[in-house]
């Protein structure tokens, strides 16, 4: 996915830029149609210095950013949204128009219907009495018409498979570095035990030792 | 038990990265780049006379100016037509009697006040003051081509004679 990111903007530069070129009148409107759309940006650079009302953008478009030469507006587009760019009459320039828009590309699901029939029969000895049409309808798993969103799909699958698989491994490397903290756990509390012992047993025969102790000095 | 706490909850949120991830991928981001020169959207083509050269004017001549206006905008478009008469000298607006303007069949008249003459500025550089003749606001149909236009002027009769010529433009 990062791999993606990192390569998008090449990817826009190659693929999603459409240019266009041409000379069109002061007074007119431009129209672009955007199916799907979810959010858009209209940013228009021009040589000559931008005037006030000298371009009117909409419908549900606000102006953003205004500077000398470049003016940028934000609209809330929709399904089948026009774009109308409209030049005022007074306008004489040179301007790039740049439309960045957010396009939803869910492929509507579709689900098949396959009816199958098959005859079955109903033997009864000794003669056929009944020959019986049943239908059943099998619902095959969805699956998608758009031949890129299945290849977005497939690489999507794979980065999660490749994510899970990471997970697993890093999964067992825990669980070794447990198991190991267990044992060493383990090993401790074995000696821990064994020097309990030694020192109940050390406290039980230092009272005898040092009454033999003082016998022996008393002796002396 | 603490420790596998922490993984299970670090496994929940990589997986919850990366179905948030996986739903990003059902918008596409895309640009439309449009280059355009923005030009005068009316357009006029002189018919009489071409050359845009009235020749010798007499006290008293009427002279007419044609032409063809086309609006190329996809919209309508207001705009006054502007008639710019070039005289041998100085020119301060007396030189003229009356002026008609006449846009798809509709006239207007500096008698009626409709048309304005300004007798201020050099326009050429040439030393001399010039004519500007201004008319009222004109609606141009969206796409219409080719649309009859006339100024019909007639000159005063005390005016000395002389050589004279003119421009014409739409501003909208």
């Amino acid at each position: 996915m990062r791999r993606m990111a990192a390569f998008l903007p090449l990817f826009l530069f190659l693929f999603g830029s459409i240019a266009y070129g041409t000379e069109i009148y002061a007074g007119s409107s431009l129209f672009f149609d955007f199916p799907n759309c979810v959010s858009m940006n209209v940013s228009i650079i021009c040589s000559d210095i931008i005037a006030e009302n000298e371009f009117s953008v909409g419908p549900n478009c606000k102006i953003t950013n205004t500077t000398l030469h470049n003016w940028v507006w934000s609209c809330n587009c929709y399904d089948g949204y026009r774009l109308n760019i409209t030049i005022n009459p007074a306008s004489r320039n040179n301007c790039t128009f740049i439309i960045t828009y957010l396009q939803d590309i869910t492929v509507p699901e579709k689900v098949i219907e396959r009816h199958y029939s098959s005859t079955e029969v109903v033997v009864h000895k000794p003669q056929i009495v009944s020959n019986t049409t049943i239908e059943k309808v099998i619902q095959v798993p969805v699956y998608y018409e758009n031949e890129t969103k299945i290849a977005e799909l497939n690489e999507t699958i794979q980065n999660l498979t490749g994510q899970l698989n990471q997970m697993i491994s890093e999964n067992e490397m825990l669980r070794e570095e447990y198991q190991s903290a267990k044992e060493d756990y383990e090993e401790l509390l074995s000696r821990f035990h064994k020097l309990e012992i030694i020192t109940v047993v050390l406290l039980l025969i230092l009272p005898f030792a040092a009454h033999r102790m003082e016998i022996i000095l008393k002796r002396e | 038990m603490k420790k596998k706490l922490s993984s299970g909850l670090l496994v929940g949120l990589l997986l919850m990265a990366a179905f948030g991830a996986a739903a990003l991928v059902n918008y596409l981001s895309n640009t439309i780049t449009y280059n355009a020169t923005v030009a005068s959207p009316i357009t006029v083509t002189v018919t009489s006379p071409a050359d845009g050269n009235f020749g010798t004017i007499y006290g008293g001549d009427t002279r007419s100016v044609e032409y063809n206006t086309t609006n190329h905008a996809n919209n309508p478009v207001s705009g006054r037509h502007v008639l710019v008469i070039y005289g041998p000298s100085d020119l301060n607006g007396t030189e003229l009697d009356e002026i008609k303007f006449t846009y798809d069949g509709t006239t207007y008249t500096l008698s009626d006040g409709d048309i304005v003459i300004n007798a201020t500025q050099d326009v050429d550089e040439d030393g001399d003051k010039d004519l500007i003749i201004t008319t009222p606001e004109i609606n141009h149909a969206a796409g219409s081509t080719d649309v009859a236009t006339k100024f019909e002027i007639t000159f005063n009769a005390a005016i000395q004679p002389g050589d004279y010529s003119f421009d014409v433009k739409v501003v909208p």
